[in-house]
């Protein structure tokens, strides 16, 4: 993936030029639905923060610089708005719940066997789950899970062990299991 | 395990997928006006010309008074002439590039080198040489022949694949370079030392699954490798940084409590034993390094993430009694990363005047007399840090 925005394709977004907007950003939606899902638990929210940020990034395009790497700047914008809509919405735990009821097969197993990770995912502080999902998820390097965050990068990383060490009792009986 | 925790991971959060039409909803959402960089052009031509008029008369006076040095890096800390400053041992330190800002809050830098440079801010020599990589943390061996670094992720790879890193050795000029450990993916390789007798190498290992994490030993080629500290559950960040006594029979390092890298100083034996805490728990500082007549530590407290709390060096005696603050920079400036000159009189340290990138200073041991002794061109960014002061001519 190009990390760089091009320098010409910024400078025609900061234009106006929405067509290259959705050249810059546009590769990087499904990245930014995947962190949204795995903060928010919920598609259909995901979905609006995902929205919601790509119209706080066309309004900040003015800070992107064109050398700058271009998927922390806009993850970082989509992180931002999953903790405003985290600080907002008291229900999300009812809301995931209902989803996660037990099935017989296909798509619904999977929902089951996902189940419990999501459960503990969900008891996390909301910064730890944060960089657990752009580095488990996302696949992201620590580096980068810094710079989307904007914390130093011994705090992503005693925040990744703090989440880990709070959820290994889960991960061990997975391990015990397979 | 890191694979098994990646595995779940997507097993329990790709249950949902992006609509299909999400990039299109995407983009008919925006807004119908210009991005808004386009307003800053809305001020009437009268004032555009009085603001860009203000701006330069700004920083060519501002420009001006720096070169002459009038403009202190803080406050307390006036710049003084370089003829005053020593001329024996050199000066390692990591220098990263990238955007303003980078290697601070979790900015990124594009890339970071070693470089060594003498007291008196001359004979800058670059150690490394790597475009994605970054090499950071040197540290001198008694001699001043061999620097121990490590490397953030292997040289030679790409950007942003920095999963584990490794410790490196080579000459004091940059040559036969050598890996000393290698680590999987989640393991942390870092901050090595060596030993005054030359023959050991004590470092900190992080371990994301947090099995590994500690103070570690191993001999100078890599061998023979012994935990020395196993920090608790609540410490988080690890025990991290160490540094030898004078006498190379006890360690002191940080220990970190909280996700902001909180640290307490702590003294053990390289064989673990009598481990004993020497700041106040209050108190939150890092990377301590021990003075060569072994009656003190000096360090630093960390930049506190997202807050406005500033970084400033300190000096303790190794019984804990005498903390004193020997730089008072205010925010957002800081100076972090002291290490001692080999005779004990003079500490090194990275600064920042909260104007411009990060700096290489010195000042006497008791905090006076402070001068930068090295700072870049205008027009190019980087980030100064990981300072060591050895021996070599």
């Amino acid at each position: 993936m190009r990390l760089e925005a091009d320098r010409e394709l910024i400078d025609r977004a900061k234009a106006g030029d929405r067509l290259a907007f959705d050249d810059m950003v546009g590769p990087l939606v499904n990245q930014a639905f995947r962190l949204a899902f795995g903060m928010l638990h919920d598609r259909a929210s995901s979905e609006d923060a995902v929205q919601e940020a790509a119209v706080r990034a066309w309004r900040k395009l003015s800070n992107l610089r064109p050398e700058s790497p271009l998927r922390p700047w806009f993850l970082a914008i989509v992180a931002n708005q999953c903790r405003t809509t985290l600080r907002s919405r008291w229900w999300s735990v009812i809301r995931v719940d209902q989803i996660e009821t037990p099935g017989s097969s296909g798509f619904e197993d999977r929902i089951v066997r996902g189940a419990d990770l999501r459960a503990a995912l969900r008891k996390l502080a909301a910064d730890q789950r944060e960089v657990l999902v752009l580095r488990y998820y996302l696949d992201l390097p620590l580096e980068e899970v810094a710079s989307i965050t904007g914390v130093p990068m011994g705090t992503v990383k005693s925040r990744i062990n703090r989440g880990l060490a709070a959820m290994r009792p889960h991960f061990d009986a997975v391990e015990a299991l397979t | 395990m890191d694979e098994l925790i990646r595995r779940k991971m997507h097993e329990a959060l790709e249950v949902e997928q992006p609509a299909a039409d999400l990039r299109s909803r995407v983009l008919s959402t925006l807004p119908a006006n210009e991005p808004r960089m386009r307003r800053v052009w809305t001020l009437s031509g009268q004032w555009a010309i009085g603001f860009v008029a203000v701006l330069l008369a700004v920083a060519v006076i501002g420009g001006l008074l720096y070169s002459r040095g009038v403009l202190p890096i803080s406050p307390a800390s006036p710049p003084l002439p370089k003829s005053g400053l020593p001329a024996h041992g050199r000066i390692a330190f990591t220098m990263q590039f990238g955007p303003p800002g980078c290697g601070s809050s979790g900015h990124l830098c594009d890339y970071g080198n070693i470089f060594s440079i003498e007291p008196n801010g001359t004979g800058l020599r670059r150690l490394t040489n790597v475009a994605t990589g970054l090499d950071q943390d040197p540290a001198w061996s008694p001699t001043g022949d061999r620097i121990v670094f490590d490397v953030a992720f292997p040289m030679g790879s790409g950007g942003y694949e920095g999963t584990s890193s490794n410790l490196f050795s080579m000459d004091a000029n940059g040559g036969s370079m050598r890996q000393l450990t290698s680590e999987p993916t989640g393991v942390f390789d870092g901050d090595p030392v060596i030993s005054p007798d030359g023959n050991r190498i004590a470092f900190e290992r992080f371990d994301l699954s947090g099995r590994l994490t500690g103070i570690w030993l191993m001999n100078g080629d890599g061998s023979n490798i012994v935990r020395v500290t196993m920090p608790p559950a609540s410490a988080a960040g690890g025990d991290q940084r160490p540094d030898f006594s004078p006498d190379g029979t006890q360690l002191t390092f940080d220990r970190d409590g909280s996700d902001n890298g909180d640290g307490v100083i702590y003294i053990v034996g390289i064989d673990g034993q009598g481990l004993r805490q020497v700041t106040p728990t209050s108190f939150n500082f890092v990377r301590p390094r021990w003075s060569p007549d072994g009656s003190k530590l000096v360090f630093s407290n960390p930049q506190g993430a997202g807050t406005a709390a500033s970084r400033n060096i300190y000096v303790i005696e190794t019984d804990g009694s005498g903390l004193l603050a020997l730089t008072h920079m205010s925010y957002p400036g800081f100076a972090g990363g002291p290490a001692w000159s080999p005779d004990g009189t003079m500490i090194v340290y990275d600064v920042y005047a909260g104007t411009d990138s990060i700096q290489l200073a010195v000042m006497h041991a008791d905090g006076s007399n402070p001068i930068v002794i090295w700072h870049h061109a205008p027009s190019t960014n980087f980030f100064a840090a990981s300072t060591a002061w050895g021996t070599a001519p």
